[in-house]
């Protein structure tokens, strides 16, 4: 697995510099914000949108032929092949991939609701705003992000499977309408989901005009999005071990 | 038995590029698969490997499928494999950790044998690249090991060493198969020959049986193929 994991940080490490430095810089920001307006200025926070499932449908169609893109370039080396006899390929290859990417965006989403804070003039409490800043980007990337990971690794698998990169119209097809069904699915079916079972979570969101409060959330959306990101990673790998190189 | 081959077909839309291939491997054989451009050799070496499906045919390695097999067997592709940035140290590094059972020793021995320096691999000539991936892949610890084109583009001290290399890797529980053009220079290493023509098994016999009628294993491929009219060594 740690080979498979240096290997992937290896070949995607120019993007994720690009994430962990942002994430690194948004706090920062957040501290110099007050220096750069006026006290008082109202920040406004990022308002929820109806239509917050096409976007991400539109973002993941995108995505989808950047990492195709990257499909083909990564094919273009023989190395895939040589690795593919590694009898840890199937999984481990799979898990370093999904595993190195969500942890970024994990890291970018903490770090983002801490940035939220600060705007939000939620000066440090120990040990309150932590776990606030930890839940609600734990929250935000667990119901968004993971999902969306695990669908592009399943991309990815299928591309190959199906050779998108030559330009396979129908696999063209189904893949950018998976991806906006996945988008809809996580975004408004999972998200609608409610429960009682587990203790509510406390975390930030967004209200506009009136900024951003904190508020209760149940866990069960959360945990329905993280059980649906390992049935597409499940699904990945089916797909990965019938792959033809 | 290494490996087993019955009536293998497989096509590319409308190319077959293996029309009923019938093949044995036995351990302790080198193997030469021999064969024009377009014969069908790297699309046979990837069938065996398991990266290939046939579209019809049966394929045992090691009395399975071949892709309950990874690990058992080593394939060098014909094109250069490693990323230019990686250097040799972290080629041991990465196969060390990715195959289990990797031979580091042999790994080092066969770079010291090979003169390959530690620079990363773009910055090596393409003998050195050429040895260094064949290195990493002789020094799996694999029964079947398939070598595609692997004295394609070297000059001949890098040749004769790696054909060195593959003589020091050779045991008598492993099988190799080495698809090349360059008849001539592997002739020496191989105990069996097959030729391959249009994607079929033209002939299937032991060098020394050829050696034994007066003829090397060039002049019957001259006789197979002469007409193809493709360069020999």
């Amino acid at each position: 697995m740690s080979g498979f994991l240096w290997l992937e940080w290896r070949r995607v490490r120019p993007w994720l510099y690009v994430l962990a430095g942002a994430a690194i810089m948004l706090p920062l920001l957040g501290y110099l914000w007050p220096l750069i307006f006026k006290p008082g200025h109202d920040f406004p926070p990022s308002r929820p949108d109806p239509e917050l499932g096409l976007s991400i449908g539109y973002a993941l169609g995108i995505a989808t032929l950047a990492f195709s893109f990257l499909l083909r370039n990564w094919r273009r080396g023989k190395l895939p092949e040589v690795l593919f006899l590694s009898p840890y390929h199937d999984l481990a290859g799979l898990l370093a991939q999904f595993s190195l990417v969500a942890a970024v965006w994990t890291f970018y989403t903490v770090a983002l609701t801490t940035w939220s804070q600060m705007l939000a003039r939620l000066w440090l409490q120990l040990p309150y705003n932590p776990i606030l800043s930890f839940q609600s980007g734990l929250y935000s990337a667990g119901l968004v992000f993971v999902p969306a990971v695990a669908w592009l690794v399943l991309l990815e698998r299928f591309a190959w499977r199906f050779r998108l990169y030559r330009l396979a119209a129908l696999a063209l097809v189904f893949f950018l309408s998976g991806s906006a069904f996945a988008a809809w699915l996580v975004g408004e079916r999972v998200g609608a989901i409610s429960g009682e079972l587990l203790s509510p979570w406390r975390i930030l969101q967004g209200r506009w005009p009136t900024g951003v409060r904190v508020m209760e959330v149940s866990q069960e959306p959360l945990w329905a999005a993280l059980l649906l990101a390992l049935v597409f990673l499940g699904w990945a790998w089916a797909i990965g071990r019938e792959v033809e190189l | 038995m290494l490996a087993q081959l019955r009536g293998i077909v497989k096509t590319y839309g409308a190319v077959e590029a293996l029309r009923g291939v019938d093949l044995e491997l036995r351990p302790g054989e080198i193997v030469g698969l021999l064969g024009p451009n377009g014969s069908g050799k790297t699309t046979l070496l990837k069938v065996i490997a398991g990266l290939l499906l046939p579209d019809r045919g049966g394929v045992t390695v090691l009395g399975g499928s071949p892709r309950r097999c990874r690990g058992a067997v080593a394939y060098l592709p014909e094109l250069p494999y490693l990323p230019g940035w990686m250097r040799t140290a972290q080629v041991e590094t990465l196969f060390r950790r990715i195959f289990p059972g990797f031979r580091v020793d042999s790994f080092r021995e066969l770079i010291g044998v090979l003169r390959v320096p530690d620079r990363p691999v773009r910055g090596l000539s393409k003998g050195e690249r050429g040895r260094l991936e064949l290195a990493a892949i002789l020094a799996l610890n694999a029964k079947l090991y398939l070598l595609d084109e692997p004295l394609g583009g070297l000059d001949p001290v890098s040749r004769d060493r790696i054909l060195q290399s593959v003589i020091a890797a050779w045991h008598k529980e492993a099988g190799f198969v080495i698809a090349t053009h360059l008849v001539a220079e592997a002739e020496p290493l191989f105990d069996r020959v097959v030729f391959l023509r249009e994607g079929k098994v033209v002939l299937d016999a032991p060098a020394e049986e050829l050696r034994e009628k007066g003829k090397s294993v060039r002049d019957v491929y001259l006789e197979v193929f002469g007409d193809v009219g493709l360069p020999v060594a």
